[in-house]
């Protein structure tokens, strides 16, 4: 039972496209400035993506003494980033429903994801880039896996079992089944998703960064995703730290006394982003 | 960081509690500074931010519960860093990274 290259790039090619809000959201990630107005018209001409910003606006999270009723309250409350990573949490979630897959927790895909997200944008803006991008690459950098796992299932198992097995990492497990990885698959559907070059580079580099060719955001993910293993916030007995490099590590050029912040400002802030993006 | 912390979810936060650290927001500028002691009119305000845990401090545990909790982070920090095959030493930043997270959990509750 082996899957060829192709049949993963026809799988992918196969994938809805994104909706237009999504992509118009997606677009204005780089920029500082956005059109509120504009988007908030964009938003509202997708329904059930208005019904879920308001549910959520309006959840205990924020203890709003007002009904919040209207997109551009919601927008205000939350923020336009808020809004932007809701946007495609919801999304992503819509497009690979979960499945029942041995040995994956969706779960703890998203518990890691999450605190991938917190700890690049606290790494970004310690070396003063761009927070919402990083925050943004953190928060997709693993959605190859999601391709694999809802859409190759039983395969997905065969290299969870092989991971299990061997005590590796996922990554090389993956090759061994697919004969390749989530990176380069997750670079794939973000091609296909039109994302940024900047977006799908992120992904496709998180575990293997040029520092020296000017993979920033993917050095900034790359040590990020370490983070939040190293962290423990997915749980899991045999989770393992990625390979760290020492290129990234030492271009980050982050001292003992910096880390430290970053870990602590991780922690603080991972309760608060799980439970903005649990919708 | 000398005496112990752990975090409380805002809602849990009771007055009198006091702060175990700097409280930053968004941009990273210190909210409240540690040693704050909460009341209701700040846990007030911390509901109008981006911040819903706190770390506190918490009672002082007897040297020996101490240096058990030591001992439990310092093993599942080898467990999660168990692969020692990553290549070249001098590529690979995963033994500093393991030591500035001994000396992170040598420090707070969590």
């Amino acid at each position: 039972m082996s899957t060829s290259f192709e049949e993963i790039v026809k799988t992918i090619e196969e994938l809805p496209s994104m909706p237009a809000v999504v992509m118009e959201v997606l677009e204005h990630i780089d920029q500082e400035e956005i059109n509120v107005i504009q988007l908030t018209r964009k938003i509202m001409l997708d329904q059930s993506l208005t019904a879920k910003i308001l549910r959520f606006a309006n959840s205990s999270f924020f203890n709003t003494q007002t009904k919040v009723t209207t997109i551009q309250q919601a927008v205000n409350l939350i923020g336009i980033s808020g809004v932007r990573n809701l946007i495609l949490c919801t999304v992503l979630k819509i497009s690979f429903p979960e499945v029942r897959c041995k040995g994956f927790d969706f779960n703890v895909f998203w518990r890691h994801s999450i605190a991938a997200a917190v700890c690049a944008k606290v790494i970004a803006r310690h070396l003063q880039l761009n927070q919402d991008f990083a925050y943004t690459a953190g928060l997709l950098h693993d959605i190859g896996r999601l391709v694999f796992v809802t859409r190759f299932t039983p395969q997905y198992e065969q290299a969870i079992a092989y991971r299990t097995e061997h005590d590796c990492h996922i990554r090389v497990a993956e090759r061994a089944v697919f004969g390749t990885d989530h990176a380069a698959v997750g670079q794939l559907l973000a091609q296909h998703w039109n994302f940024s070059t900047g977006m799908q580079n992120a992904i496709a580099k998180h575990h293997e960064p040029d520092v020296a060719g000017g993979d920033t955001v993917a050095a900034v993910v790359h040590a990020a995703d370490a983070i939040a293993h190293a962290l423990d916030f997915s749980g899991e007995a045999d989770d393992l730290v990625p390979p760290l490099s020492m290129s990234v590590w030492n271009a980050l050029g982050l001292g003992q006394d910096d880390m430290m912040r970053v870990f602590r400002e991780t922690e603080l802030r991972f309760e608060a982003a799980q439970q903005r993006l649990a919708v | 960081m000398t005496r112990n912390y752990k975090m409380v979810p805002l809602e849990n936060a009771a007055p009198g509690m006091v702060l175990s650290d700097n409280l930053l927001d968004r941009q990273g500028k210190i909210l409240l500074p540690e040693g704050t002691t909460l009341n209701d009119k700040l846990l007030e305000s911390l509901r109008r931010h981006d911040m819903d845990m706190l770390p506190v401090f918490c009672e002082d545990l007897t040297d020996e519960e101490q240096q058990e909790r030591i001992a439990q982070r310092q093993a599942r920090l080898e467990r999660l860093f168990r692969k020692r095959d990553y290549g070249d030493p001098e590529e690979n930043a995963n033994d500093v990274l393991l030591q500035y997270m001994k000396e992170f959990r040598r420090g707070g509750d969590v």
